[in-house]
């Protein structure tokens, strides 16, 4: 149980971590405007493969990671026909859920 | 209600209904790990950032480490410094510039992209505005849900997976589309 020190911080965080990267073009803009555009969708790539990673990051460790791995393919594959964002996230979390429940 | 509200109102559907689900599930999962609604509704309001907000519940509990979080979240933010380069030279002269710039979410720059043309500068506040309010919406509504519901949703913590899959096959395909 976190305590109310420690939510109060992380709350913080939580806004100073999204609200800086909002405000910092307003600070220094040369710096930023200096970056080509080709590197900053490169970068913006490299950070979804590193949250994709986070995501299956212990999914090895964990008894339903066949379900995971077999949901995430589920998700591309719903993206890829239909490129219905809602459709993608909510079709494959739905049957994340079922499955989990069925086998477990 | 005016014409031009009501074209507002429904440009703003489609990002309504993924607020709404979403931000209920941010508000599920939230709940489910001890945080109140008043906490899901301040986050809501001061942070307002789908992802972030998702990318934080992994840290949400006893003993976080707080540089840990903040080095996540601002890697994971690190987009949206482009959204104001872009964003800036349109709004700088508004009173509300500073209000679009901490609401600037990816779907919030992707509507100010796409209806920019058909919306005066005064009703980009408007449009914001109301985009910030089907998030705090559906995060507090969220929070609200009592935690014996929650029992039937074990495995709901995918879609923030399936959220970031979303977003990565998003990326290619812009770099892609860049390419060709």
């Amino acid at each position: 149980m976190m305590s109310a020190t420690e939510k109060i911080i992380f709350i913080l965080i939580l806004i100073a971590g999204t609200q800086v990267t909002r405000f910092a073009p307003l600070v220094s803009p040369n710096i930023i405007q200096s970056v080509p555009p080709q590197a900053q969708r490169r970068l913006s790539l490299v950070i979804a493969i590193f949250l994709v990673g986070y995501c299956y990051r212990d999914v090895a460790s964990t008894p339903e990671y066949l379900l995971r791995l077999g949901a995430g393919v589920m998700v591309i594959l719903l993206e890829l026909l239909f490129s219905r964002t809602l459709l993608s996230i909510f079709g494959a979390t739905l049957c994340y859920m079922l499955a989990v429940r069925v086998m477990g | 209600m005016s014409l031009a509200t009501r074209s507002l109102l429904r440009a703003s559907l489609p990002v309504a209904a993924g607020y709404l689900s979403l931000g209920f599930t941010f508000g599920l999962m939230f709940s489910e790990l001890g945080g109140t609604t008043l906490e899901a509704f301040v986050i809501s309001v001061l942070c307002f950032a789908g992802a972030a907000q998702f990318l934080a519940l992994t840290s949400y509990s006893a003993g976080f480490n707080p540089w840990t979080l903040l080095l996540s979240l601002v890697i994971l933010n690190f987009r949206h410094i482009f959204y104001t380069l872009n964003l800036w030279p349109a709004i700088k002269e508004l009173r509300s510039r500073f209000y679009l710039v901490a609401a600037l979410t990816d779907e919030n720059f992707a509507s100010w992209n796409l209806h920019r043309k058909m919306l005066s500068k005064a009703q980009y506040p408007v449009m914001f505005g109301l985009n910030h309010f089907y998030w705090i919406a559906g995060c507090t509504l969220g929070s609200l849900v009592p935690s014996q519901l929650l029992a039937g949703l074990k495995g709901i913590d995918f879609a923030l997976t399936a959220l970031f899959l979303v977003l990565l096959l998003g990326q290619l395909r812009t770099l892609s589309g860049a390419k060709s």
